[in-house]
């Protein structure tokens, strides 16, 4: 039955609920922007973290790698500083499923002469004071230089090969499966980008020569 | 008003008292810092949220009072994050996971419930920054123990130098579990005895 006391609460509670959602949503419209400009900002700065080299970053496409474990979520290309649209090496996110709190997203600088520069821990849900220690220098500043796949041991690392974190060896497979990844798609992208200037260099001959030819027969 | 303040560090402690907010008490202790920014957090929104309620007090009809005490206290919540993340990111770069865990942390509700409903703002305020100055104590001893057995450091200081081995089970969560009830034990060892001897003297 429909009485004034239950339409009274009900018209209460429903004048605080529509506040509230006004509320939000007027916070929500002036603020999403706002949010966005600084996320894209913070990920320029993240992406000159690992590339310091680099000033702009233009987006790029790549095939995913053969290791099941290891999906590229992103990859850009980083030009110089001076401008000159010149590459100055690639960004590449790559996340692992393969750790041991769940996924592993690291970003991985690699220069124009592919090697890595720098590599940075974005989001892990790794143990406290074990696996999380994978973002301290000791452990991540040995991807510095790498150029080739590497391979995890226990103890002292050769060539080509990662130093595991204590008794956080899932971790240190992981983050180093992303790595070989993003050293795999800068390679590759660093091909591509060869055949497409060689191919540019060549039309450019084509026509020239084409040029040449017309000036010749009118001659 | 002292009383009301004082309340809720010792005699109503929201952790070791009430048992009071346990999920954020057991996650996010492992380090010193964590627990003091998730007491930080907390306490501004459960002030805000005390002189809110207290506020509306007169006008939330009480039979669906629980229900319109989740809408105000969720959406206050949501605004405060999306204002951190647009206008200080520093702030929520550091505080920024704590803030969504605070909607569901029962302390907030629970004050709303037990001394904003029945009080007036600055009332309720002073009950909130008790309430928060008493969450915030008992995270950071649990927070500052486990930390300091935990991983050999204090606010990510080492202090013992590289031959200390650290007790890895005490940040690892079933340490959480162990330093909670210690502490506890402790709290209860000291308040029986004093219980005992004001009897002793009556």
């Amino acid at each position: 039955m429909l009485n004034k006391e239950t339409l009274i609460t009900s018209l209460k509670l429903f004048i605080i609920t529509a506040v509230a959602a006004f509320c939000l949503a007027a916070v929500n419209k002036i603020t999403t922007p706002i949010i966005a400009d600084n996320n894209a900002a913070a990920e320029i700065k993240a992406q000159q973290e690992v590339l310091p080299s680099a000033l702009e970053f233009i987006p790029g496409e790549v095939e995913q790698p053969e290791d099941s474990t290891v999906t590229i979520e992103k990859m850009t290309v980083g030009l110089s500083m001076n401008g000159d649209g010149r590459v100055a090496g690639y960004v590449v996110t790559a996340v692992s499923n393969a750790g041991y709190g769940g996924d592993i997203k690291v970003m991985v600088g690699v220069d124009k002469n592919l090697e890595v520069t720098r590599i940075k821990i974005m989001e892990s849900s790794e143990t406290a004071g074990l696996g999380a220690n994978a973002s301290k220098p000791e452990f991540a500043d040995q991807f510095i230089g790498a150029r080739e796949s590497l391979s995890v041991v226990k103890g002292e690392a050769g060539k080509n090969e990662i130093s595991a974190i204590a008794s956080a060896t899932i971790t240190s497979k992981a983050v180093t499966s992303c790595v070989n990844a993003a050293i795999e798609a800068a390679q590759a992208k660093a091909a591509d980008n060869k055949v497409e200037e060689t191919v540019q260099k060549l039309e450019e001959i084509k026509q020239e020569t084409a040029a040449q030819i017309s000036e010749e027969v009118e001659q | 008003m002292k009383k009301i303040f004082s309340n809720g560090i010792f005699k109503e402690n929201p952790t070791f008292v009430l048992f009071l907010g346990m999920c954020p008490t057991l996650a996010v202790t492992t380090s010193a810092f964590n627990a003091v920014g998730m007491g930080v957090s907390t306490m501004v929104v459960l002030i805000f949220s005390n002189i809110f309620i207290s506020l509306l007090r007169k006008f939330i009809p009480d039979k669906v009072r629980i229900a319109a005490y989740v809408v105000v206290i969720a959406s206050f919540v949501t605004i405060i994050e999306m204002v951190l993340k647009a206008y200080a990111q520093a702030v929520s770069a550091s505080l920024g996971i704590y803030i969504p865990l605070i909607v569901v942390n029962c302390i907030i509700l629970g004050r709303a419930e037990a001394f904003a409903s029945k009080n007036g703002a600055i009332k309720a305020a002073i009950d909130g920054l008790g309430m928060g100055v008493g969450f915030t104590l008992a995270l950071f001893i649990i927070g500052s123990i486990r930390e300091i057995l935990g991983a050999g450091t204090f606010f990510g200081v080492s202090l013992f130098g590289e031959a200390f081995q650290p007790v890895s089970i005490m940040i690892l969560p079933p340490g959480a579990f162990l330093t909670l009830g210690l502490v506890v034990m402790a709290i209860n060892l000291i308040s029986n005895r004093k219980k005992k001897g004001e009897k002793e003297v009556a």
